[in-house]
């Protein structure tokens, strides 16, 4: 599992020589994340550009500076078939990613050190993104809280986002919708990030069949995708999270952890047990702002809305009330 | 049958058709999906794709590189993408259209491609023959075929997994040749483990005994070792991802990366040695280089030079594949035994070159010293 190390560091440069890491941003599960950039004039003169000897291959490294920032992101220690199965879905949702999600500029997998030439302690797969110049929903939270409009319209924009995937015949699901992984640009444009897959990426990811709970974040996970229920795990599984988003835009408390210093069993058990006050009740909300969010964080798929494409009418018709 | 060298195709396919064709190195190519989209392949001229295979390369299934996809029968490409429950529905017409493919290509043998399943689960040969091996078989008619199979070492060294996978490789009566190779863990670039080279050629012994033809994929220079077990086909690859097998190929992308420094292939000392230091023998052990070095056109033009080559430039592999077919041209007339006692004359003098390059205090680079040759030493003292 990777950790920012100055190894990790090291590895990296050596594979991207010309790669500048100016900050770790985040570690989670088994992935790690940078900001960085690329500086041209740092290429050393073994990578040579294209020589046109294959029409498929693209740039390495030359001209990456244009990119500005950029966000790294390392997983390790995912066998080959779950990498493959990651490449795969990068790739479709490359054709159908809107432009609510950060761009991918380039993704590898790199076995070796260069320098060395030995073998990395794990095989690293690192993928680049365009830097979005926001903030994280996370910490301006505080500017949504009983403003229903704009919350409703944050929902829309989440769920417009989401929807090329919903519609996807592969039938993706982001399955980590949360403060952290939405950004809000100075326009107030939502960006979503972190599509879900990358993350699971690993021992309890998307290769996980076996008991116990699937990959979710406590307190913003649907029922069935704590109960690693996978057939059950669909685009209301999102509905429900975005539900929970609302929820604690709206009232400022979340509804399943009310209270500081929960263990993660007990957030399971009120996730899955605990029906919250009704936001009418608790925050004053409009009737129908509380009936749509009470809707979404329905304990069972099949009671929450039937399609996306209803899910996003009922917000629209919220948004002109 | 004879002896036999087929360029193991990677990236820069060119790189090995023009070895093949031009310089008159290799029997043929092992044609790879993963650095060959189809038109590439069908653009080849008849003759070479008579003298070839095309190996369909289904070891990752759900591998999204760009020119694997360019074949309509890669699994990925069938039914909005590889999925194990559903793949099975769509296996008769995957078998029907690569075997066509490979039949109006003219290659030498039709392949039958099976997945890199890295455990020795017990149901690895339901598994396999469920994904391809049954429908292939049930298409090919009655056309003699070529089984490809990628394993780890332990189903070769364990004895009980070896002989359920002779089992099975042998229980095709219209296969009549197996393309096998080996992911072989290690730390080292050649393979320095005496038991294994053993346990292989072993292994590769047996198939041969039973009348199968045996050809040995993803091999670097211990591929000359095998040889000594019988009249079997190796292979030579350029980038080293041709020369060990690992899944990983079909995960990296070959020219967006950095490679690492240029090695030159000595054969004197049956190893890969990294081009500065191969200098510093020139300039330091004349009489060493002389015995370790064997010149080409495309060495020679290298170490000309005033830049250094890149890893990914073509001379240095080209050097390589030149060497090799020196090599096999010396072991092809031989009789097995000979073949065994003229490598191990070789191994002796290697080592000897590599003490006297320690004498004169010039040190190599960790994977460009001799701890292999001990090794080699033994398997075939073993043989």
């Amino acid at each position: 599992m990777p950790t920012d190390s100055q190894e990790l560091r090291d590895d990296l440069v050596a594979c991207l020589p010309s790669l500048n890491l100016d900050l770790a941003l985040a570690q989670s599960g088994q992935r790690v994340v940078y900001l960085g950039h690329f500086e041209d004039n740092k290429i050393p003169p073994d990578v040579l550009p294209p020589d046109g000897e294959d029409a498929d291959e693209k740039p390495f490294l030359h001209g990456w500076g244009a990119w500005g920032r950029i966000v790294v992101k390392v997983v390790s220690g995912a066998d080959p078939v779950t990498l493959a199965r990651l490449q795969a879905e990068t790739a479709i949702l490359e054709e159908v990613r809107p432009t609510c999600f950060p761009k991918l500029l380039y993704c590898n997998l790199f076995t070796d050190n260069p320098v060395t030439d030995e073998r990395l302690k794990e095989r690293l797969y690192v993928s680049i993104e365009e830097f979005i110049d926001s903030s994280p929903l996370s910490a301006i939270a505080d500017q949504y809280k009983g403003d229903e409009q704009k919350i409703v319209k944050l929902a829309v924009g989440i769920s417009n986002a989401l929807l090329p995937l919903w519609a996807h015949h592969r039938k993706f699901v982001h399955r980590d919708i949360k403060p952290a992984n939405l950004l809000i640009r100075p326009n107030g444009e939502v960006v979503v990030i972190d599509l879900g897959i990358v993350r699971e990426t690993g021992a309890v990811g998307v290769t996980h069949d076996g008991p116990g709970p699937g990959p979710f974040t406590p307190g913003y996970g649907a029922p069935e995708q704590m109960n690693n229920e996978k057939n059950a795990v669909s685009f209301k599984t999102d509905f429900f999270s975005i539900g929970v988003l609302m929820y604690c835009l709206h009232s400022g408390v979340h509804p399943f952890v009310p209270r500081a210093n929960m263990a993660m069993h007990e957030i399971m058990i009120a996730v899955a047990s605990l029906h919250p006050p009704l936001l009418t009740d608790a925050a004053g909300s409009s009737q129908g702002f509380s009936d749509f969010v009470a809707k979404s964080m329905l304990k069972v798929p099949w009671q929450r809305h039937r399609t996306p494409a209803i899910f996003i009418e009922e917000l629209q018709a919220l948004q002109q009330n | 049958m004879a002896l036999g060298l087929l360029h193991q195709v990677g990236h820069n396919s060119k790189w090995n058709v023009e070895s093949f064709e031009n310089d008159g190195c290799g029997d043929g190519l092992i044609l790879s999906p993963l650095h060959q989209a189809m038109g590439t392949v069908e653009k080849l001229p008849p003759e070479t794709r008579a003298a070839s295979i095309f190996d369909p390369q289904f070891y990752l299934p759900n591998s999204r590189k760009t020119k694997l996809l360019s074949y309509p029968f890669f699994p990925e490409q069938v039914d909005g993408g590889f999925q194990t429950s559903t793949f099975v529905a769509h296996v008769p017409e995957v078998a029907k259209s690569c075997i066509d493919f490979q039949v109006q290509q003219g290659f030498r043998k039709v392949v039958v491609p099976t997945r890199y399943i890295n455990q020795m689960y017990p149901s690895y040969f339901k598994q396999q023959n469920q994904f391809t091996v049954d429908a292939f078989m049930e298409h090919a008619g009655s056309r003699p075929l070529c089984l490809s199979v990628a394993l780890t070492a332990p189903m070769i060294q364990d004895p009980e997994w070896r002989e359920q996978v002779l089992n099975w490789i042998t229980s095709f009566p219209e296969v009549d040749e197996v393309y096998i190779m080996y992911e072989h863990e290690r730390s080292t670039k050649q393979v320095a483990d005496a038991r294994f080279l053993v346990d292989c050629m072993t292994f590769c012994s047996d198939i041969m005994n039973t009348g199968l033809a045996v050809t040995l994929g993803y091999t670097n220079t211990e591929g000359l070792l095998y040889t000594a077990a019988g009249d079997l086909t190796i292979t030579m690859g350029a980038f080293e991802n041709t020369r060990i097998f690992s899944v990983d190929k079909f995960l990296e992308s070959e020219g967006e990366r950095r490679g690492p420094k240029a090695r030159i292939y000595l054969p004197g000392l049956f190893n890969w040695v990294q081009f500065e230091d191969a200098k510093r023998i020139r300039s330091g052990a004349p009489e060493v280089w002389a015995q370790v070095y064997e010149p080409t056109e495309w060495a020679e033009e290298a170490l000309r030079r005033e830049v250094e080559p890149t890893f990914n430039q073509s001379p240095l592999y080209k050097h390589y594949f030149r060497n090799m077919q020196d090599h096999m041209d010396e072991l092809s007339p031989l009789k097995a035994s000979d073949r065994r006692k003229l490598l191990l004359s070789k191994i002796a003098a290697a080592m000897g070159a590599y003490r006297e390059l320690n004498y004169r205090g010039i040190g190599l680079e960790k994977h460009g010293q001799g701890g292999h040759l001990m090794e080699w030493q033994n398997a075939l003292n073993s043989v």
